[in-house]
């Protein structure tokens, strides 16, 4: 029969809607309207998960996001998402669900065999056992545990499902669509204020969907449509169903996440950043069930639960439902059962006192508790006071509501204990600007949560309160005696669910010292996972508090901290993912070098060419070696657009700039380039480049590419804060120029084929660091600079970005016949490593300008950043590792960056540890290895060996120490 | 003289209500002076100007938008520097675009100025955003990364269509 369990009437499900879906294969249907967890119950699958621990049966326990049982995988293959509440997935047509956590099918696993060794397996069983032999650990017993415990699995597969993010900003956030949810926005929206709604069920409403309580006289249902209606009609109200808000952060800003389930590239969910100048907390409340003998089966529900399937989705839980309730509020549900037609076995009332009256016919146990429950994979009887058993298939369990108080607590706000309502409600320091109303500040009936919502609104926005009237509702009865555990069941007692955490667990943790209640959550895991203890961790502390003496608030609660439901990685991520994991900067020759076949590498978030190999070259040494022969013997040409390029102007420019190295700059005549040290505050070497003159006011810098942020940063800094008077002005021109380095001893000729007359390059009007402006290929602008990183001839040639790509196509063209080559970045560090320029290596923010050989350049007449603390004892040690040039003592042999310097017959320790190499290549134009490293007394020793030990690689080599200017020490070749 | 590239280079996306293309003839100078003159519009906003418009993104530096073909703007004695080939150009229109920029920029539309002229970031990428009009922005983003910055936007909003 289709939906054995459905009701013939009543609901809101759209009955017109028929969704199939399928359960472990099977073919089933629901209604539109339905979640997945009251069409499984509509198609009598009460029976639908094991347990995490022991692998029990386990049912449906609730009909909210609290859910700890029916947590079932959704979708198939890459798709599949585990760990979904059945709870708060709206069915669809094509759904497809899975149990898991089960070994062969879910009704015969048998990972059951657990339950059999539950002796062996209390809480913290595995701090206590599988001690021998220790190297079994790692290997056997936590992999055998894992792979027996647990909840869902990945697919392992790249989540094919697209996440979005976004930005949102209200005057007043309402969290929770119930009665006093949208109480307030009714009242903020009339105002014309700007109004967010937020609602994690797919369907508004709260409460008002699950009971028959009654506004102005008709089902409270017809009055969220009303209100519902009047907000959509607003402009200033925005309605966001599907959608949980999951954090309260800093500044008013929120985190929500909505489901959107979209497909073909629409996002599955977005995760919203909601700044809000008010908010509402009307999140509601959650029912927290009672701790007695073997709690668990398939068919133990809350009571509330049963209210929602019953009214909102017309689904019967069972054909014979029995109530246990220590509340009020419980006994609504037998006259709901009863409306409905659904037999009540019993009402078993924990208080003797109560005085509330059954439906016809029902049979009541005041003063009553259940001690045991029997039913393999569905509930079958009850025992009620250890004598009689009562056949029902359904149990409906009132233990109270805990007001949803987690979004009050993430500044650290602590709940406070109310005896009226034996529960937590919010308590010190609120998120700024949240006013908590409804049910999740204590206001558990339906009248007062109407009253608690405009009161709310009316306060936060400093509004009319005559602008909505309070719609008559009634305050039923809600009257609560605490209850939290029989005492004398004799099965075991669940008290967490999701963790098959029991009330003896918890006496156990309590027994070994656990006396803290934030110890007790991470001995016995009572409150973790998916449902973060929604129902457990209330009864859980009572039971602790029980178990030390203490009362409940003295025992207290733990931190509650974001996310207040699970929030997938992927929507965290959202866009920045696969190729927008992060941006990538692209040169102006970019296309050009792929054309190329460049082997392209990330310096920081640029991509660079790497090298260029060409037809018939096996190994990048090959290219790389080419390419340096190249520049040595004619011309070569590298894209270095990508180097730090800072514009700064101003009257004082001259001072700024002279202010930020520590050599010399406030004679640099107007067309020339100079090489400039920039040190920390405290003395260290933070970067270095060229710094060219413009004009009397005008300076261009550059950085490396590494550290063009920072030094940009820096430079900010200085200028705002240390020299405000200045009149100084920066701004990054790195993206405004493509900048090509045209090296090597045939340089000259191939620029003199592009540069525009009347410019002259000859080295007597264009000499070594001169700057100019100049027209290139027929008027295009230009900037042209001699200056060399590789030793050589050199310049670098800067054109608006706009013409890179021509550029880089006219160089190669204009230098065909003189064999123009270009080269990448591998090449450019080979060179400058031959050179005995210092990089990035180098600049490790470890070196002083002393470390590198440069501290005759720093100026000794002059204030600079860095030139008080650079005197520090420390930084002037004479016996501080210095720069030096390294070479294998056999020319064969291999070198390696990352060794360290130890001297002959000395062992391998930090104390004989005298220095490392830095940078380190093969250098085709010397025919062997080289380094540059930093060693003690370096310019004492020259000519020593010591030996370079890589115990990474497990590799060693004796070096001989050289100066480190490889070629060209004495600069002639770039002078040329 | 050599031949331009656009930074993008790409067709127009048009998508349910959006239209996002790049703008290729407009120059961009960076204007700045530690005594603002009057005509300067307020921090965050923009204005007319005679050389085109006039956007105060500091409160030492405006960026004039003009059509001069990278002709240097009138100064009024700020020091200027050409931007032009810094940035990619885009505009975006369209009856949509607040809800596409919901999605992009924290930036809040409804309360912001009506001349909006603003840093912010979209996609980690920094962009400079003009409000020339109620369904009319600019958006100004750096060279080196436009091509990303295209990519995702055209992404975001075929996914909105």
């Amino acid at each position: 029969m289709n939906q054995p369990f459905r009701l013939p009437g009543g609901g809101l499900v759209d009955r017109s809607r028929s969704l199939g879906f399928s359960f472990n294969g099977g073919a089933i249907r629901g209604f539109a309207g339905d979640t997945l967890a009251s069409a499984l119950l509509a198609n009598g699958r009460h029976f639908v998960a094991r347990s995490f621990k022991y692998h029990r049966p386990r049912g449906i326990f609730s009909s909210g996001p609290e859910e700890p049982n029916a947590l079932l995988t959704i979708g198939e293959g890459a798709a599949a998402t585990p760990n979904t509440r059945a709870t708060v997935v709206e069915l669809a047509d094509g759904l497809t669900a899975r149990s898991q956590n089960h070994r062969g099918t879910l009704e015969r696993d048998w990972l059951a065999v657990n339950d059999l060794l539950s002796p062996f397996l209390s809480a913290g069983f595995y701090y206590k056992t599988f001690m021998w032999p220790r190297s079994f650990w790692e290997s056997v017993y936590e992999p055998a545990i894992r792979s027996a415990a647990g909840l869902g699995a990945l697919s392992g597969e790249e989540d094919p499902d697209v996440y979005d993010k976004g930005f949102l900003h209200t005057d007043l956030l309402v969290i929770g669509s119930g009665p006093a949810g949208l109480m307030a926005a009714l009242v903020a929206g009339r105002a014309g204020k700007r109004v967010l709604l937020v609602e994690e069920d797919f369907r508004p409403g709260g409460r008002l969907l699950a009971e028959r309580l009654e506004v102005n006289g008709a089902p409270g249902h017809q009055w969220v449509s009303a209100t519902l209606a009047e907000l959509e009609s607003f402009r200033n109200v925005r309605i966001m169903p599907r959608t949980s808000v999951f954090g309260a952060f800093d500044h008013g800003v929120h985190g929500a996440l909505e489901q959107v389930n979209g497909t073909d590239g629409r996002p599955r969910q977005i995760l919203w950043r909601i700044h809000a100048a008010h908010v509402v907390l009307a999140a509601g409340a959650t029912e927290r069930s009672i701790v007695f003998g073997r709690n668990d089966r398939p068919g133990i529900m809350l009571a509330g639960a049963v209210r929602s399937y019953v009214n909102r989705f017309a689904v019967a839980p069972g054909r014979r439902v029995a109530l246990f309730t220590n509340n009020d509020d419980g006994w609504r549900t037998a006259h709901d059962l009863a409306a409905a037609g659904i037999e009540l076995a019993a009402i078993i009332d924990t208080r003797a006192d109560s005085g509330n009256e059954p439906p016809a016919g029902t049979p009541v146990h005041r003063g009553a508790t259940i001690t045991e429950t029997n039913g393999r994979r569905r509930l079958s009887t009850i025992i009620v006071n250890d004598e009689r058993p009562i056949l029902c298939d359904t149990l409906a369990v009132a233990g109270g509501w805990n007001p949803n108080v987690h979004l009050t607590c993430h500044h650290r706000g602590r709940p406070v204990w109310r005896e009226d309502i034996a529960a937590f409600v919010p308590g010190g320091e609120l998120p700024p600007g949240m006013i908590v109303a409804g049910a999740a500040n204590g206001a558990l009936t339906l009248a007062a949560a109407l009253r608690s919502g405009h009161a709310a609104a009316v306060s936060a926005m400093e509004i009319d309160a005559g602008l909505a009237e309070i719609p008559s509702a009634e305050d039923e009865a809600a009257t609560i005696t605490p209850f939290w555990h029989v005492a004398g069941s004799r099965g075991r007692a669940w008290v967490d669910l999701q963790n098959d955490v029991t009330a003896k667990d918890v006496k156990l943790a309590c027994q070994e010292g656990f006396h803290s209640v934030e110890l007790l959550k991470r001995y016995t895991t009572l409150g973790m996972a998916t449902d973060q203890g929604k129902t457990a961790n209330v009864p859980g502390i009572a039971l602790l508090a029980e178990a030390t003496g203490r009362s409940i608030p003295q025992t207290g609660t733990t931190i509650f901290r974001p996310p207040y439901t699970p929030v997938a990685i992927g929507a965290l991520a959202g866009r920045s993912r696969g190729r927008h994991f992060r941006p990538r900067r692209l040169t102006p020759s970019h296309r050009w070098a792929e054309e190329q076949g460049a082997v392209l590498v990330e310096t920081g978030a640029w991509l660079r060419a790497q090298w260029f190999p060409r037809e018939g070259e096996s190994h990048w040494r090959e290219t790389v070696d080419r390419e340096v022969r190249a520049v040595r013997s004619g011309v070569g040409i590298c894209d270095v657009s990508t180097l730090g390029k800072i514009d700064i102007q101003g009257a004082d420019a001259t001072t700024f700039v002279n202010s930020v190295y520590a050599n010399a700059f406030a004679r640099l005549p107007v067309g020339k380039t100079r090489y400039g040290l920039m040190l920390r505050e405290d003395g260290m070497v933070m970067d270095d480049g060229t710094t060219a003159r413009l004009g009397e006011t005008h300076y261009l810098m550059t950085t490396t590419t590494a550290n063009a942020a920072s030094v940009f940063r820096h430079l900010e800094f200085c200028r705002q804060c240390l020299w405000p008077r200045l009149d100084v002005h920066l701004i990054s021109a790195t993206d405004q120029w493509a900048q090509y380095a045209v090296a090597g001893p045939k340089s000259r000729e191939l620029l003199q084929r592009i540069v525009d007359a009347p410019f002259d390059l000859a080295n007597d009007a264009f000499a070594f660091m001169a700057c100019a402006g100049l027209t290139i290929c027929n008027g295009t602008p230009a900037r042209l600079y001699r200056i060399s990183f590789s030793g050589e001839l050199a310049y670098e040639l800067a054109v608006p970005a706009r013409f890179g790509d021509a550029l880089i196509r006219a160089l190669m063209r204009a230098g065909s016949d003189l064999g123009v080559t270009a080269y990448g970045t591998e090449a450019l560090g080979v060179m400058r490593i031959e050179k005995g320029h210092p990089a990035g290596n180098e600049l490790d923010g470890r070196t002083t300008a002393a470390d590198l050989g440069m501290e005759r350049m720093v100026s000794a007449k002059k204030d600079f950043i860095g030139s008080v603390l650079r005197h520090r004892p420390g930084l002037t040690d004479p016996s501080r590792p210095r720069l030096a040039g390294f070479r294998p003592v056999d020319r064969t042999a291999r070198i390696h960056t990352g060794a360290h310097f130890i001297g002959h017959g000395k062992a391998f320790t930090t104390e004989n540890d005298e220095g490392w190499m830095s940078s380190a290549c093969h250098s085709p134009t010397l025919g062997h290895d080289i380094g540059l490293g930093f060693i003690r007394h370096a310019h004492e020793r020259l000519g020593e060996t010591v030996r370079a030990v890589d115990a990474l690689r497990r590799h060693e080599v004796e070096v001989e120490i050289v100066s480190p200017h490889f070629i060209d020490p004495e600069g002639e070749r770039l002078r040329a | 003289m050599l031949e331009a590239t656009a930074v993008i280079g790409e067709p127009a996306i048009r998508a349910d209500g959006i239209d996002c293309r790049e703008i290729t003839d407009l120059a961009i100078h960076a204007l700045a002076t530690r005594t603002p003159p009057a005509h300067w519009p307020a921090p965050g906003t923009w204005c007319d100007h005679e050389d085109g418009r006039l956007a105060r993104i500091g409160a030492d530096q405006c960026f004039m938008l003009s059509r001069g073909g990278g002709a240097i703007p009138a100064a009024d004695g700020s020091y200027v520097s050409d931007q032009s080939d810094s940035w990619a150009i885009i505009g975006l229109s369209g009856e949509r675009i607040s809800v596409l920029l919901e999605r992009l920029s924290m930036i809040d539309l409804e309360t912001a100025p009506a001349r909006l002229a603003s840093r912010t970031v979209m996609h980690h990428i920094p962009v400079i955003l003009l409000r020339l009009a109620p369904q009319d922005l600019l958006l100004l983003t750096p060279r080196s990364t436009a091509g990303d910055f295209w990519c995702a936007l055209g992404e975001q909003i075929r996914a909105m269509a």
